[in-house]
């Protein structure tokens, strides 16, 4: 039988965004397959990685930071494919591939597991801008991946580039419904990201205001993403009546969206909008932007609101309907959400990404 | 039965290239589509569009397919050799010959391509080009009934056409003359080329009903547009008009059309950007408001809203100092100038650049007329055109505008008595000095029984020249009516001389009020006496704040107006510059002096003398973080360096008079990063700060001639305010004591000129910042909005400033919101180009679909409409009674879809009302009354429709099905005896079904007693001749649609099944199977008491027995036992 391949995610981050939660919980499910996984943080991330991850310590996933080329450059030798994550980590494992043989080159393919359109996060005119754009045609031999066809697409339009297409993943190890919470409240949570533009904290920010000032008193509202002092810094006063929760941890995320009843995701787009899954999974309705891949789970009004957030209108008048929906309604659309989320499992994910190794490996046999 | 292809080419269609292509492999992966034709490589192409035919095929999600316009050569009505390939696997799709249309305007024998894309009775579109010279601007001259009606320009953009014919589209309404009931005749010719190149020449009835009614309302300016209003009257439903503006040579789209807020459905909003055009041009040119399309004229835009767009005003911002401003209602790209003249000669010339970008030139009086001690004449005129702007020009008196009234504001008092006044009571009134928070006031109290009177008189010194003194009394009453106050001048040498009295006004409010009253001419030409008379209520007091009096326009010592705006919330900002919209010193320069002037009022100071700091004019939008817009465009003050030690401050002026007005004090102001705003900033700061802000008391001394001050702070508002890059508002409250000593300090130093007070803005590290919009006053009132802004704008300026190089993100800046749909993809199909307001009903077939829930199957059945239809269909949904959740997905997805109308019921009223209710409203020939759980295949309608024109007795008609009983196939029961769902076999689409029917169909068309009412086509006028519906007998249904067949037969009419239409039911979604068990039995009941007379079993008997679905029905066992058995 063909050996199954050892993998390595060269994942240069400090880990807890959606795109690094993909990766590492994808990597230990390809791990409990039994495929040899390896994590490479580069050692300025290292701390924080570990910080985020600790769970990662004593599993079956290979943990390892890399300070140098070489360094990267061994851990890549070892396996059979070589994920690039982020258009940095492209960068990094492009220079990398200098220092293998080229029959060592031959025996590693890559892969990049494209997690958004990154060139979108950069002033166009900016290094940073010309190093995403330039990413996805930088390793040639590269295999590119992505989790939404939206991802696939806008790579395939703007760079000629075909992406395939694996399976999402979500973690209901941690991720799970609180059905027996009776409360007499409607909670609404949001994320605020005040260093993010894209996540829009201001547009929020405003929303979280207006709903403070208009609904009625049994809604509460909280948020997570930033303590108050940053809140403060670009001039969102935390006001009564919202509640923040400042920072939150990985594992502290899951207990604030069982707490909710409705998440707000008022980014400006999502390339998938993993947040928006991971409030499905825990029983709440997620408000997700039209903008982007969210269209790979969301379906408006049955297990989400799908609204185009650029409009403050289209964002009040989805909530304001959420508002009105009768107890039985809002279970309904709770319970079309949980269906959508268990169709997303780690396994499934694993297994589709294993499939996409398997054929990078054995196309040359 | 299918064999494997990869793609297809559609050869029916010639005015593009359009297919499908998949990869059989892998079916959701969108395939790049390789075409040439004559050899010519065109650019590759996607195949991501839907194409119904394909869902399912190898597993295809239906969006495979591509459409390609070729280049504009290729229409010549030639063969040319196509061939059409999958990208990088050499599959072909196709490789022949294929004719594109023939879009040669014949005749000319220049190289013109054109074509008449559309003409309806609301005007004709269409597009054309000379391929020899593409950036010529073809005009076309329109003849209708054979005459010249008028020429336009092909310089509109143009959809569906090829590439090159981008900005060649035309398009024109018909004038509102033509709708006279008859036909017309209407050419289009290229103009210049003869009358032969004929584009369309077709005739056309323009009904009266058709007539545009389109109403224009210019309303004047606002935010720096033109706006005007519009209405159609013709279209009830609230259809906005397409406008423009035209004038001179120059056609304006207005950039923003909106709803009236005035609550008005049918009226709309448009707001003309006039920057294009040079003031002076638009005066001079005039406007007019006309049709997008045709230009034909709608309005003139009067002349006196286009001479308001420049005008001339005289402010008196300060006792000291008259500026005349010019403003402008909006600012012009190009450079237009004004002149200056004073008494007809020319004073200085004026550019429109320096005009602020609020709109607003503000120049000191003094600077243009100089020391003139007459009264002189300002003028301002356009400099290329005769033309004044408005409200010049004016007469002004200057410099002896000056209050003539000493102690006028009754400040002064020695004793019980204001000093300079000459005061005279009756018995039994008081005079008592008072005091109001701000001001000071005399009150004269009558304690008696009777009305008492007392004067108040002073002497005052006038031009002889001067007929009239205005004359301002700031008073109010406690009793305004039986109170009274009259003033007059009075020759002040003859005391037995009558005055004239001019009575004044009062209120039981502070109120001011001018008037002129003469000057007596037998008087000492010099002096005259000003006397007040009041006559103090019983009981009551009269209290007078203010006298004041100067030739008319002068300049009231206390400014008793800004005292009258108090009450009011009128501004009392005490920084009188503080949007730095005048500016004294360079735009820009290197903190190297001690203290520097910088914009009016604002001086920057700094110790030691020569910081590495620089200084600068700049512009920034001021965003409030609570609104979604970028806010507004404003000056401010850029500071930006190095502090190594001591500390930098920027200060300004109060303005003392306001202080002493203000109860409450608030500052305001906005500030952001310089380097936010592209200043340069080398230092490596992270945090940047305010050190404080405060208020301090500058006080000069003077000893032998040297002036010299010392400052001292009165205290610190805020101190460490952080500085952004974003930016932000700032609104700090002053404590009450701060207010109370700032206020007290700058009431008693009212007059003193040795006491200033000073906001100070102070730095001690490192700056970056840039300061906008100062104000310190009493707290505004902060405009509350209700309604959401409906500005559509994404927040990351990153994400903004890459949309127009990105593809797939276009209409992620469109400001209409992108379509969201409840269901699970958006067939591209919906946005079909007919709509319940261009097509009259009675010219098409109306589908009703009474829902009750099952929202998925509805979104199905109408996703399989929008896509299998082809010909103009308008929908009638009726919801009846569906939750809120399922409601607000319907609603969502029908909201773009312009041929679904949907009707909501408040509660559950039952199928059977339900369909009435749709039925009922129908006015065309032909409804088909269809449930919300069915899929329709391509070619439904016309197939329903083609049987009714092979039986025209025919009144009913209805398809093939799965599951709909005796019309099921293949078998109408089941193994256990029920009627057959028969379930598709794995492999076997819906598609591949209707097309197997249609395939081995006989089209005998057989007369049937009964049809099942899952798809019923029917004829409205028999449906209304036999009654709708019977909603009392079967209110859920289950019943009623064989009720109707039986009453139809009765009444002679006859019943056809299409037997080469198939239609899928995915059956009873509404209902639970309990439920429906339970309506079934209840329906029977129902009918069999209805109609006793009727044997239902025959007639059963007799459905079994047609012999035209023998052959379908044994060829479709076939199919589905080969499909089941290859699994």
């Amino acid at each position: 039988m063909a050996k199954v391949p050892s993998v390595v995610f060269v994942l240069p981050v400090k880990g807890a965004s959606g795109g690094a939660n993909s990766v590492v919980q994808e990597a230990l499910g390809l791990s409990e397959l039994g495929v040899r996984c390896v994590v490479a943080v580069d050692a300025k991330n290292w701390g924080s990685f570990i910080d985020n991850y600790p769970e990662l310590m004593g599993k079956a996933v290979v943990l390892r930071s890399y300070d140098s080329p070489n360094a990267l450059a061994e851990l890549m030798r070892d396996c059979d494919v070589a994920v690039a994550t982020t258009n940095v980590s492209v960068a990094e494992v492009s220079v990398a591939l200098e220092a293998l043989s080229s029959k060592e080159r031959a025996g590693v393919k890559l892969a990049y597991y494209v997690q958004d359109y990154e060139p979108l996060f950069y002033h166009p005119e900016s290094e940073g801008w010309r190093i995403a754009h330039a990413s996805y045609g930088t390793l040639k031999e590269a295999t590119l991946f992505a989790k939404t066809k939206w991802l696939c697409d806008i790579v395939y339009l703007n760079h000629g580039i075909r992406v395939r297409k694996v399976t999402p993943s979500i973690d209901h190890g941690i991720y799970y419904p609180d059905l027996s919470l009776e409360k007499d409240y409607i909670c609404v949570g949001a994320m605020l990201r005040v260093r993010t533009a894209r996540r829009a904290p201001q547009r929020t920010a405003r929303i979280l205001q207006i709903l403070r000032d208009t609904v009625p008193e049994k809604i509460v509202l909280q948020v997570f993403g930033s303590s108050d002092e940053e809140l403060e810094s670009v001039g969102i006063a935390t006001s009564q009546g919202i509640v923040n929760r400042g920072r939150l941890k990985r594992t502290e995320v899951p207990a604030f969206m069982r707490g909710c009843d409705l998440f707000l995701d008022l980014s400006d787009f999502q390339a998938f909008g993993r947040t928006g899954l991971e409030a499905m999974a825990s029983g709440c309705i997620p408000l997700v932007p039209a903008l982007g891949g969210t269209d790979e789970y969301a379906i408006h009004g049955k297990n989400a609101l799908v609204v185009d957030t650029r409009s403050d209108r289209h964002i009040l008048d989805a909530v304001g309907m959420f508002l009105t929906l009768s107890d039985r309604e809002r279970r309904t659309m709770q319970q079309a959400a949980l269906e959508t989320a268990s169709d997303f499992s780690i396994r499934k994910a694993a297994l589709s990404e294993l499939r996409l190794f398997q054929e990078l490996c054995w196309q040359d046999h | 039965m299918t064999t494997t292809k990869y793609g297809d080419i559609n050869k029916k269609v010639t005015n593009q290239l359009r297919g499908w292509a998949l990869d059989p492999e892998a079916a959701t992966n969108r395939m790049s589509i390789t075409i040439s034709i004559d050899g010519q490589q065109l650019p590759p192409v996607l195949a991501k569009e839907f194409r119904s035919t394909t869902v399912g095929r190898h597993g295809s999600d239906g969006y495979c397919g591509y459409s390609i316009v070729p280049p504009l050569s290729f229409f010549d009505g030639r063969e040319h050799r196509v061939e059409v390939s999958i990208s990088g696997t050499g599959n072909t799709i196709y490789s022949g010959p294929f004719k594109f249309d023939d879009l040669r305007v014949g005749g000319s024998g220049a190289n013109i391509f054109g074509v008449v894309t559309q003409i309806n009775t609301a005007g004709v579109r269409g597009w054309v080009l000379d391929n020899d010279n593409r950036d010529k601007q073809i005009v076309v001259s329109v003849h209708i009934d054979g005459a010249l009606r008028f020429e336009i320009a092909a310089a509109d953009p143009s959809n569906g056409g090829p590439a090159e014919a981008a900005k060649h589209g035309f398009g024109f309404e018909f004038p509102s003359d033509l709708y006279d009931d008859r036909e017309h005749t209407v050419a289009v010719h290229v103009s210049g080329a003869g009358a032969v190149p004929c584009l369309v020449s077709p005739a056309i009835l323009l009904a009266s009903a058709d007539r545009p009614c389109v109403e224009i309302e210019v309303q004047g300016w606002r935010a720096g547009k033109l706006v005007c209003t519009g209405r159609d009257t013709a279209k009830p439903d609230g259809t906005a008009p397409s406008l423009v503006l035209a004038a001179g040579d120059k056609t304006i789209i207005p950039d923003v059309r909106r709803k009236s807020a005035a609550g008005d459905p049918q009226q709309f909003e448009y707001y003309f950007d006039l920057s294009a055009i040079k003031p002076s041009l638009l005066i001079s040119s005039g406007a007019s408001i006309n049709k997008a399309k045709s230009r034909e004229f709608l309005k003139k835009v009067p002349a006196n809203i286009l001479s308001a767009c420049a005008r001339l005003e005289i402010e008196r911002t300060d006792r000291a100092e008259a500026r005349a401003s010019i403003s402008l209602a909006y600012m012009p790209q190009e450079q237009d100038s004004f002149f200056v003249l004073v008494d007809g000669a020319l004073q200085c010339s004026i550019s429109t650049a320096r005009v602020h970008p609020d709109g607003k030139l503000s120049v000191p009086l003094s600077h243009i007329v100089g020391d003139r001690r007459h009264p002189v004449e300002l003028e301002v005129r356009f400099a290329d055109e005769s033309t004044q702007i408005s409200r010049s020009p004016l007469r002004l008196n200057l410099l002896r505008g000056e209050d003539l009234v000493s102690n006028g504001s009754l400040a002064n008092w020695t004793g019980t008595l204001p000093d300079n006044w000459n005061v005279h009571l009756d018995a039994g009134a008081t005079l008592v000095k008072s005091r109001s928070p701000g001001f000071d006031f005399a009150r004269v109290a009558n304690e008696t029984a009777e009305p008492a009177i007392f004067h108040f008189s002073q002497k005052l010194t006038v031009d002889p020249d001067e007929s009239a003194l205005a004359v301002v009394l700031k008073a109010r009453s406690s009793e305004a009516a039986s109170a009274g106050l009259r003033v007059a001048l009075v020759g002040a040498g003859v005391a037995l001389e009558e005055p004239q009295f001019k009575p004044v006004p009062l209120h039981r409010a502070w109120s001011v009020q001018t008037m002129r009253v003469g000057v007596p001419r037998s008087s000492n030409t010099h002096q005259v006496k000003l006397v007040i008379e009041a006559t103090s209520p019983a009981g009551g007091w009269i209290d007078i704040a203010q006298i004041a009096a100067g030739e008319p326009g002068f300049v009231a010592g206390s400014r008793p107006h800004l005292e009258a705006n108090s009450s009011e919330g009128g501004d009392l900002n005490a920084v009188t510059n503080g949007d730095f919209s005048n500016w004294v010193g360079p735009y820009r320069r290197a903190a190297s002096f001690r203290a520097s002037d910088l914009a009016d009022g604002w001086t920057f100071r700094c110790k030691p003398a020569s910081p590495a700091l620089s200084i600068a004019l700049c512009q920034g939008n001021l965003r409030e973080i609570t609104l979604p817009e970028r806010g507004p465009l404003a000056y401010g003050v850029a500071i930006f360096g190095q502090i190594k030690e001591g500390y930098a401050r920027l200060e300004t002026r109060l303005d003392k008079y306001r202080l002493s007005l203000s109860k409450s004090l608030n500052l305001g102001f906005y500030v952001q990063c310089a380097s936010a705003l592209g200043f340069e900033n080398n230092t490596a700061e992270v945090r940047y700060e305010i050190d404080h802000i405060g208020v301090i008391e500058r006080s000069h001394e003077g000893r032998d001639g040297v002036r010299s001050y010392k400052d001292q702070r009165l205290f610190v508002i805020k101190r460490r305010v952080a500085v952004t890059r974003t930016g932000r508002h700032f609104g700090l409250d002053l404590k009450p004591d701060d207010v109370e000593t700032l206020c007290r300090h700058a009431r008693l130093n009212l007059d003193n000129p040795d006491r200033e007070y000073f906001l100070s803005f102070v730095w001690t590290a490192n700056v970056d910042a840039a300061l906008f919009s100062v104000r310190l006053g009493p707290v505004a009132e902060r405009p509350v909005t209700d309604a959401p802004s409906r500005y559509y704008a994404l927040e990351d300026p990153n994400i903004a400033a890459q949309i127009d190089r990105t593809v797939g993100l276009a209409a992620w800046t469109s400001q209409a919101g992108i379509p969201v749909s409840s269901s699970r993809r958006v067939p591209e199909k919906l946005s079909v180009k007919w709509s319940w307001d261009q097509i009259h009903p009675g010219e098409t077939t109306e589908i009703v679909i009474p829902v009750f829930n099952a929202i998925d199957e509805t979104l199905d059945c109408l996703s399989s409409i929008g896509y299998a239809t082809d010909r103009p269909v308008l929908v009638t949904l009726v919801d009846d009674g569906s939750t809120t959740l399922n409601r607000e997905r319907l609603r969502r997805f029908v909201a773009d879809v312009p041929w679904i109308k949907l009707i909501e019921n408040e509660g559950n009223t039952g199928y059977t009302n339900a369909a009435n209710k749709g039925m009922s409203r129908a006015l065309s020939k032909w409804i088909v009354l269809l449930n919300s759980d069915t899929i329709v295949t391509r070619g439904w309608l016309d197939g329903l429709l083609e049987a009714a024109i092979a039986r025209p007795d025919a009144t009913m008609i209805g398809p093939l099905s799965n599951a709909a009983s005796w019309q099921s196939v293949p078998d109408v029961k089941d193994a256990k005896g029920g009627w057959s769902t028969n379930p598709l076999p794995p492999g076997i689409f819906i598609e591949d079904i209707a097309d197997d029917v249609r395939r081995f169909s006989e089209k005998a068309f057989p007369y049937v007693p009964l049809l099942n009412g899952f798809c019923t086509l029917i004829r409205r006028e028999a449906l209304e001749e036999v009654g709708y519906l019977d909603g009392h007998s079967f209110p859920m249904g289950y019943g009623e649609e064989t009720d109707l067949c039986i009453r139809m037969a009765k009444a002679g009419h006859k019943l056809v099944l299409a037997d080469h239409v198939y239609i899928y039911h995915q059956k009873s979604a509404s209902f639970g199977e309990k439920r429906r068990s339970v309506l079934t039995k209840q329906g029977s009941k129902a009918l069999a008491g209805k109609h006793p007379d009727v044997n239902l079993v025959d007639l059963q008997q007799s459905l079994s027995e047609l012999n035209s679905l023998i052959g379908i029905r044994k060829a479709l066992r076939e199919i589905y036992r080969a499909a089941n058995t290859n699994t």
